[in-house]
């Protein structure tokens, strides 16, 4: 297992030195995603067969023995795990972010400048993520977390459903290998628990790729939080994909409604307003440099602000759409803070003071 | 029992202020017959209406505990408060955001009267899809 975990990681290192940075990381999920497949199959035929034999006169597993299985189809799991968030982090996190992080020297709370505003806006959402200093323009934007999490459900329903299915099998091939009458039933139970465990991988895979198949997305805003009817410029930075089919970077409202329905609580979301900010067809992005574009933003002036109350929300988004070849559809999007764009004599000289600094 | 009629109205007679203005209003309450008010409530509020449940933001509030004269409450009774920054008056396609002065009549068998003046705050254009063209 050591053997196996460092031939990946050297692997990885010895991939990520090379032009086929890229391919480096999605084959180290994917091989990633494998390990955790074999892992959770391993561990619950280990546990099920253990479940079984303790039951029958059979001494084929002993506890030396199982043991080793258990620790075994553990590892591979953590592993497996760990070598996925490692190639989540490089793909979703820039150089500088990461660095950033580690060293804790880069630290920048634009928001601070902000807590007098919040007070006296506390229906604008102003508690987002953070903004940090830009490399081109004043502010870098930070995507939604909204992908990782669906990585993380799909994970989880992979697991739910593998793990299911692979008793229901075990159960079913000891019945039938014992001849015990209910030996079909058991087989024809296990077979849509199967069907869902595939689907399910496939699902993983898919939210896994939306992740890796184009690299990290860099945005820099030249001020923040952003003024209706004041112009932005913006800085997209895009890396990791060798040739992007189409790239598309759009500004959109949207109006986020949640009531109640019978015993449910739905929450019901409508774009209000999009402006197309940039698009571009066949990108062809060098390994060593990433495509780098500058293009204007306005929120419209008259807009409404960024508001936020208990059951209802406006809010702003810069939403990137990037499409390579043979793989997903790719979204993300980074929120941003639009502020009232009268903001009144007292507001206005903070931001200028702001602004002047 | 004869409804009583509760007069709001806002010293400048404009409906739509900025940010930081001072909002300055008065508000009468009459025919109220043989009814003793045991509380009279003024607020300066927004809430949300539309699809979503009906959120409400408090600027200002004011409680008065009777017993009133009837003399007393047909006289003008001020209030006055800074508008804040946020929310603006909207009026989108899913989301409602509304400003009002609402005053609250409590009389003492359990029957209350309500009236509200709506006002608007800030200048955001009715609907986002009109400024995309």
């Amino acid at each position: 297992m050591r053997l196996w975990s460092s031939w990946l990681l050297s692997s990885q290192k010895a991939l990520s030195r090379s032009k086929r940075g890229w391919w480096a990381g999605v084959t180290i999920a994917m091989l990633a995603s494998i390990l955790i497949l074999i892992g959770v199959i391993w561990l619950v035929a280990s546990v099920t067969l253990a479940m079984v034999y303790s039951t029958g006169q059979s001494s084929y597993m002993t506890v030396p023995f199982f043991i080793l299985q258990l620790l075994l189809s553990v590892a591979m799991i953590g592993i497996g795990t760990y070598l996925v968030m490692i190639s989540m982090w490089k793909v979703s996190a820039s150089v500088e972010r990461r660095g950033a992080l580690i060293t804790q020297a880069n630290e920048f709370d634009l928001l601070k400048d902000l807590r007098g505003l919040r007070e006296q806006m506390p229906t604008v959402p102003t508690n987002l993520v953070s903004p940090t200093r830009g490399m081109v323009l004043g502010y870098r934007l930070h995507a939604s977390r909204r992908n990782l999490w669906g990585l993380v459900g799909a994970a989880a329903v992979f697991v739910i459903f593998v793990g299911l299915g692979a008793v229901l099998v075990i159960v079913a091939l000891n019945n039938k290998f014992n001849l015990k009458l209910d030996d079909y039933s058991a087989a024809a139970l296990a077979i849509p628990f199967l069907i869902a465990a595939v689907w399910s991988f496939g699902y993983f895979v898919r939210q896994l790729l939306k992740l890796t198949s184009i690299g990290p997305t860099l945005l820099e805003i030249s001020d923040y939080p952003v003024i209706p009817g004041k112009e932005y410029q913006i800085q997209l930075s895009q890396s990791g994909r060798l040739r992007i089919q189409l790239l598309d970077v759009t500004l959109v409202c949207y109006e986020e409604a949640t009531f109640n329905q019978g015993t449910n609580i739905r929450t019901e979301r409508k774009s209000v307003y999009s402006n197309r900010l940039f698009r571009r067809r066949g990108i062809n992005v060098d390994s060593t440099s990433s495509f780098q574009t500058q293009f204007g933003l306005q929120v419209p002036d008259g807009a409404m602000h960024s508001f936020i109350s208990d059951s209802n929300r406006v809010q702003w988004k810069i939403e990137i759409y990037g499409q390579a070849k043979g793989f997903p559809r790719v979204r993300r999007s980074f929120e941003l803070i639009v502020l009232p764009h009268d903001l009144g004599p007292e507001i206005s000289n903070q931001a200028r003071r702001r602004e002047s600094m | 029992m004869s409804r009583p009629k509760i007069k709001i109205s806002l010293s400048d007679e404009k409906l739509a202020y900025s940010p930081g203005d001072v909002l300055v209003g008065q508000y009468v309450i009459d025919n109220l017959g043989d009814d003793k008010v045991v509380a009279v409530e003024s607020s300066v509020i927004w809430m949300t209406q539309g699809k979503g449940e009906e959120d409400i933001g408090v600027q200002f509030f004011d409680r008065q505990k009777g017993p009133f004269d009837v003399r007393q409450l047909q006289q003008p009774r001020k209030f006055s408060t800074v508008l804040p920054c946020s929310p603006f008056s909207y009026d989108g396609m899913m989301i409602r955001v509304r400003w009002a002065v609402r005053v609250r009549v409590f009389f003492e068998v359990e029957l209350q009267c309500t009236e509200e003046l709506y006002f608007r705050l800030g200048n955001v254009s009715s609907i986002l899809g009109d400024l995309s063209g």
